[in-house]
């Protein structure tokens, strides 16, 4: 036992020894979680502005007549969007030629007979041309068609005030007809806000209050650490095979050390250096960026503690089936990589499909991920994260286990 | 000059005769162009959400006929339960949502009485659960909307003359029929044109971005042997040898580059191959473009390595310079969503102003004169790379 | 000086699949003797050694370290070795120091007597006054040096020395060959691999001869060539020589053959030792002049050669080889 200790404080002593350490464990993964937060954030714990944003639109107005100026001002009303408007009679194959080359998001067309036709009642079509790669587009598109309800509602409610006094009482007689029509149109736009009925969305767990807890800082924070921890720990594999390959191993396996007491001892420094950058980052996340971890810190323990083993188990037997160092390297940069894009540690799993997410769960990344959403989001307690926490240690004592059967010195 | 186009091929045999080599060079790119494919494209996606539907005991006629409507809504596997059992469900992430509808829905419709519609939403689902009460925000928005049409009919007709009880029940039944056949056909409607008539799916994106992250970890490879010669002493006998300095730097860069045309086409070659991209329908600009990222790729890796020491920390600070800057300008996702001021500091980066001229290759089918800018700023960096490298390496004697 | 077995082998089989590296090999070495295990690359020596250091399992037969059987009773067999592999198996990123402690530590040598211990085995490899410099700032001699340093942190009753001398300067194997006799002198028992003759002969007791996984031979270096009947010639040149000597040399019972040929006289004896003071008497008596003499002892080569009827040289590296006598001799 004492032995063990000595190696795995032998080991840790050769990894701080490298200044580049401290870099790849803590460094890197503070500053990609801060950046990806800040990208996404916009709610779910702290950063980010607050204010609201408005987006560009560009419209091309063809109309001949007032309708079409009547829209738009009602549009620029509603304050969510800032309107580019372009002039000329082929403003529209210049909106459009905006859109395609990429430099707007998005662009709307009034057609030349745009009034003539609402005058006429007729359906009348607008065009607007969407960028395919940008988000903005569905903000915008969303603007206009809040706007296009309540003027269809006022016009709806026009002709049918005309409509149902017809219904009762016989046609009416032009004056009273547009009396009618603009006494509902006029209650429409007046009425129009509040609304009758409304949503209200309420976010379960503890996370009640923050907007989308899939971005920002409370999804990348847990993200990135169980993504660094897995980058780095298999990196450590590399170790495993500079030992065997300068026989500072075969020479271990010389002196009066158990040959378990060997493994266990790589297992144990690589478990250590893993639950350091582990803690190291939930504390920044808490801290800097005040991402808030749950409820359960035992249960935050357990799940961390069983991913850690499986990634130091999967560390050590890789070290132990690869060749060469190179060959240890790049196996754990695509073992890595493919688990966090596997697991939904780069985009939630949610949104994938259900092989996809069945894939997520073969790796040990999907369930630790579900581990953290499960304390994070849900707030769960140590039982709520027991079956992943069972998991993660079933792939521990997998990894193991095959680690063992594995290990050589030569 | 043949000295040094040797020192390049005496590079390119060894590189690609390595297969870990290949493995960060194609594979990785590909593999991970795959996942996400996977992940996003073709009919895979969100076709399916899990919703828990909630109904009063004694619901009214409109809330019975809005439960049906809802339930039907194609994107939703909607199961009705009652609301704690829709709670718990929605919280331990079974469901994605619950919606539970109020009682008094026909009366705020009728009436104008206020009625909320309650969107109970898994904390875990960033984007399914928010899909849910965006649907149910265009119901309440039609219900409200259609209700204040019902009423301002109402008001109308009666500020002329008052309505018997008859009258009343009457016009109610006409005004649902006549709302349902208006409602449904919109006398202003919205055609959208998606503004490309391109076929582009998922893999389009992420192909090039991550062709341009591994391209770099490549170069990061090659630039790094610079250090490796001269810490094995194969350095110190090709100097020994009648082979100047200039003329190693210039056989490495050359080794570089070549390697980084080779990856850059292949990776073209293969995503047009394996995952049906179609890179427009000007094959010399797509050239033009792979070969000046090469040549970007090739210098900014060879700055990297002659402002390190050690083959070592050419490795460590070059990979994380690369990760940093590939976040940034968007080789590991879609920039276009962050904020404009991260795009402004994205516009900093080689591999931003990559994507925006293969961007402009696959989505808009641009030709050399759409990519001229790209190519411009690109060839900009490579020189001013070039030139500090040279530099760095004469002033700071790494070679020696 | 002979003590007790402290190495027994017994029937030593070890194969890696078709490929038979050591076929039935036995042996056995006593207490404080140096015992070579000499061979050309790929004789099997370092699959010897790997299986008396508990690396690889035997397929077949015993081997024993005090007593102590090396696959079941492993880990108690290990603390009686000391080991000194091939390759400078120490973390080049730590100090010498540091490389010593933490092998002391792994053989289990008590914390309190640990720094005493690395400060007298640094004296006795000559480098106490580099003991916190990094090992990847040696040079190779000293890395050697460092390297058998930690084979006897725990003062081990057996050092296993791997070709320790491959590959490096002639001053640096002069005095890690003079280390290896002078911790011997002190009592410790030696088992050392090489596939260079001069440095078996020069250092080891017995040596024991393998080729292609067999042990060929084992005695001293007098007993080897004593048994394939290998005779010491003595050619001498000198004036006034008759026959009358050539029958007298004829009549000695050590002689096995003489043949002469004008001024130069060709005797063949197993006991050259003896003979000479008593042959240049004999000359000087008779009248003859004696102009020179030379001798020709048998060596391991040509034991080597005699078994294996190929020279052990060709196999090796003869520069090597040649720099090596002049170091040992010179």
């Amino acid at each position: 036992m004492k032995k063990i200790l000595v190696i795995i404080a032998h080991n840790l002593r050769l990894i701080a020894a490298d200044r580049s350490t401290l870099f790849w464990l803590l460094a890197m993964p503070i500053a990609f979680t801060f950046v990806l937060g800040l990208a996404f954030s916009g709610g779910g714990g702290g950063g980010g502005s607050t204010d609201p944003v408005r987006y560009g639109l560009t419209v091309a107005n063809l109309d001949r007549g007032p309708q079409g100026e009547a829209l738009l001002a009602a549009i620029e009303a509603a304050g969510k969007i800032d309107l580019l408007p372009i002039d000329g009679a082929d403003a529209g194959d210049t909106a459009l030629e905006l859109v395609q080359k990429g430099d707007r998001s998005a662009a709307l067309v009034i057609p030349p007979d745009y009034s003539e036709r609402l005058a006429r009642r007729e359906r009348v079509t607008l065009t607007f041309h969407r960028n395919p790669e940008r988000m903005n587009p569905y903000v915008t598109r969303q603007a206009i068609d809040e706007v296009l309800t309540r003027l269809r509602a006022e016009g709806t409610a026009g002709i049918g005030a005309r409509t149902a006094y017809a219904e009762l009482r016989g046609e009416p007689p032009p004056e009273l007809a547009e009396r009618l029509s603009s006494r509902a149109s006029a209650y429409v736009a007046e009425n129009w806000d509040p609304p009758s009925v409304t949503v209200a969305a309420e976010r379960l767990g503890r996370t009640a209050g923050s907007d989308v807890p899939s971005m920002g800082f409370n999804h990348s924070s847990p993200a990135m650490a169980l993504m660094y921890v897995l980058l780095n720990g298999l990196m450590m594999s590399i170790a495993l095979v500079d030992e065997r390959r300068e026989r500072t191993l075969a020479r271990l396996f010389t002196t009066p050390v158990a040959r378990s007491s060997i493994i266990v001892a790589n297992l144990g420094w690589r478990f250590v250096i893993g639950m350091l950058q582990m803690w190291i980052l939930i504390a920044f996340g808490g801290l800097a960026l005040g991402v808030d971890w749950g409820d359960s810190p035992v249960g935050l323990v357990l799940v961390t503690v069983t991913y850690v083993a499986a990634v130091a188990g999967l560390s050590v037997l890789l070290g132990s089936i690869s060749r060469s160092s190179r060959q240890a390297q790049s196996a754990a940069l695509v073992l890595s990589l493919t688990m966090c894009a596997l697991g939904g540690l780069w985009w939630p799993l949610e949104i994938t499909p259900k092989l996809y997410q069945a894939a997520g769960h073969a790796v040990p990344t999907g369930w630790a991920m579900d581990a953290m959403h499960n304390l994070v989001s849900r707030g769960y307690s140590l039982a709520g994260v027991a079956p992943q926490a069972l998991v993660l240690a079933l792939f521990a004592i997998g990894f193991t286990v095959a680690a063992t059967l594995t290990f050589r010195h030569e | 000059m043949m000295k040094a186009l040797h020192i390049a091929i005496k590079d390119l045999r060894i590189r690609i005769r390595d297969r870990n080599t290949l493995v960060l060079m194609l594979l990785l790119p590909i593999g991970l162009t795959a996942i996400i494919g996977f992940a996003f494209g073709g009919d895979s996606g969100i076709s399916s959400i899990g919703v828990a539907l909630v109904g009063p005991e004694d619901g009214d006629l409109l809330t019975n006929a809005a439960a049906g409507l809802l339930s039907q809504v194609e994107l939703f596997d909607a199961e009705v339960t009652t609301e704690d059992e829709a709670r718990e469900a929605v919280a331990s992430g079974r469901k994605s949502a619950a919606i539970v509808l109020p009682e008094g829905l026909i009366d705020a419709v009728l009436e104008g009485a206020p009625a909320e519609i309650a969107v109970l939403q898994d904390p875990a689902s960033g984007i399914k659960a928010r899909i849910v009460e965006t649907m149910v925000e265009r119901f309440a928005t039609s219900a409200s909307a259609g209700g204040i049409v019902g009423r301002a009919i109402f008001d109308a007709v009666e500020a002329e003359r008052p309505i018997t009880e008859a009258e009343r029940w009457q016009l109610t039944g006409w005004m649902f029929q006549w709302m349902y056949e208006t409602w449904s056909e919109p006398a202003i409607a919205i055609e959208e044109a998606e503004a490309e008539t391109r076929d582009v799916d998922v893999h389009s994106y992420f192909a090039p971005s991550f062709a341009v992250l591994f391209l770099l970890f490549t170069m990061l490879a090659s630039a790094k042997t610079i250090h490796e010669e001269r810490e094995s002493g194969t350095y110190g006998r090709l100097m020994a040898s009648p082979v100047g300095r200039s003329t190693f730097i210039a056989g490495k860069l050359m080794g570089s580059y070549a390697l980084a045309a080779v990856q850059v086409l292949l990776l073209i070659v293969l995503g047009s191959l394996l995952f049906g991209i179609d890179w427009g329908s000007h094959p010399v600009a797509v050239i033009v473009m792979a070969l000046v990222t090469a040549a970007g790729a090739a210098s900014l890796a060879i700055v990297i390595a002659s402002v390190a020491r050690t083959a070592r920390q050419t490795d460590n600070v070059g990979t994380a310079f690369i990760l940093m800057m590939s976040l940034l300008g968007g080789s590991m996702w879609p920039i276009e969503q962050a904020p404009a001021s991260f795009q402004n500091v994205a516009r900093f980066t080689f591999n931003y102003w990559a994507h925006s001229g293969f961007k402009k290759l696959v989505f808009y089918d641009a030709g050399l004169a759409g990519i001229s800018q790209e190519i411009l700023i690109i060839l900009a960096m490579s020189i001013v790379f070039f030139g500090a490298s040279v530099l760095l390496l004469s002033r700071r004697q790494v070679l020696t | 000086m002979r003590g007790e077995p402290i190495i027994e082998v017994d029937g030593l089989v070890k194969r890696y699949g078709q490929l038979v590296a050591v076929d039935a090999v036995s042996f056995v070495v006593n207490e404080g003797e140096i015992f070579g295990l000499l061979g050309p690359n790929g004789a099997g020596k370092t699959t010897t050694i790997s299986v008396l250091s508990c690396l690889t399992p035997p397929t077949a037969g015993t081997a024993k370290i005090a007593g102590l059987d090396v696959t079941r009773n492993s880990l108690a067999a290990r603390s009686k070795i000391g080991v000194v592999p091939q390759e400078i198996a120490l973390y080049p990123t730590l100090t010498a120091r540091d490389n010593l402690v933490f092998w002391g530590r792994m053989y289990g040598v008590p914390e309190r007597t640990l720094a005493e211990r690395i400060d007298e085995l640094l004296s006795v490899v000559q480098l106490a006054e580099r003991a916190g410099g990094r090992i990847d700032t040696f040079s190779g001699g000293m890395k050697r040096r460092i390297n058998i340093a930690a084979g006897l942190i725990h003062r081990p009753d057996v050092l296993f020395l791997d070709e320790p001398t491959v590959g490096i300067d002639p001053q640096t194997r002069r005095s890690i060959l003079d280390l290896v006799k002078d911790l011997n002198a002190s009592g410790l028992t030696v088992l050392y691999t090489t596939h260079y003759l001069e440095e078996a002969e020069f250092l080891c007791d017995r040596v024991g001869i393998m080729d292609e996984g067999k042990m060929l031979a084992i005695g001293t270096r007098a007993e080897l060539t004593t048994s394939i009947g290998a005779t010491t010639s003595i050619d001498v040149r000198a004036d006034g020589l008759d026959d009358s000597i050539v029958d007298w040399l004829s009549s000695l019972e050590q002689v096995t053959d003489v043949a002469r040929d004008g001024d130069d006289l060709t005797i063949n004896t197993t006991a050259e030792a003896n003979l000479l003071p008593v042959i240049v008497e004999r000359l000087a008596a008779g009248g003859a002049k004696v102009h020179s003499v030379d001798v020709k002892v048998p060596n391991l080569e040509s034991v080597f050669l005699h078994l294996t009827g190929k020279s052990l040289r060709d196999e090796g590296d003869q520069d090597a080889a040649a720099t090596k006598t002049n170091a040992l001799h010179g």
